[in-house]
């Protein structure tokens, strides 16, 4: 595993940071937006600076880009046939589907205290302050990981 | 098409589960657990995983904003409009 950077690092300690101190604020107030407004507007900035604002993004006509062909999570091709990948693709689909049909299932029913939301769990989960901070942290690393090349 | 029509249509179309919230809980974790375990197994066996999707979804102009909108959309909806406490 190679060393962190000094630019990696500053990210991860200004995140850790930045969910410490969201984790800490009441949600309906000002303070609320302000804290999930600054990442929000870090990492539209980052997007457009990596030409999220063009048609086509700049590495996908590089050779080897980091988004131009079909990459694993570690950098290594995905292995096995085509037909295979199309049947990985469908699981993804029917997976995604099960969850979206039991969320509006449950959405659409009421009381609640018997058909619990995701967002309703994620609130009783997340009473615990170390709890808020882990979300926090998991929320900054999507968009990192949204944005990232 | 307003949003409380929308909730009528769903609620008629989709079925009512049992009254019961460890039904409901149980389900939660095989559908979430699932689609963990699926990503895991996608991870570790070099197959299409949850990576994959997004970089798909990146390379289209309409999807990249659509998936960075969502990532939005699910900071101001648990941390401006949450719930805990």
């Amino acid at each position: 595993m190679p060393p962190l950077s000094a630019r990696t690092a500053w990210v991860v300690l200004v995140a850790a940071i930045w969910s410490a101190a969201g984790a800490a604020v009441d949600p309906f107030t000002a303070l609320a937006y302000a804290t999930v407004a600054g990442p929000v507007i870090v990492v539209v900035g980052v997007a457009l600076r990596s030409g999220w604002h063009r048609r086509q993004l700049p590495s996908q006509s590089e050779p080897g880009g980091a988004t131009g062909g079909e990459v694993g999570d570690g950098g290594t091709a995905p292995s096995g046939t085509w037909a295979e990948h199309r049947l990985a693709g469908v699981v993804w689909v029917v997976l995604w589907f099960a969850v979206i049909f039991w969320q509006i299932m449950v959405f659409t029913s009421s009381p609640r205290e018997a058909y619990p939301t995701f967002s309703s769990l994620l609130n009783d989960a997340m009473e615990p302050y170390p709890v808020r901070v882990a979300v926090w942290g998991f929320w900054l690393y999507l968009g990192w990981y949204v944005v990232r090349r | 098409v307003s949003a409380v029509r929308v909730f009528a249509i769903l609620d008629l179309i989709t079925p009512t589960p049992p009254e019961s919230r460890t039904f409901s809980l149980v389900a939660w974790v095989l559908t979430v657990g699932a689609l963990i375990a699926w990503q895991l197994f996608s991870h570790f066996t070099a197959r299409p995983s949850a990576g994959t999707i997004s970089r798909t979804l990146r390379r289209g102009w309409v999807t990249r904003w659509v998936l960075l909108s969502a990532w939005v959309w699910l900071g101001w909806h648990t941390f401006v409009r949450g719930a805990w406490g």
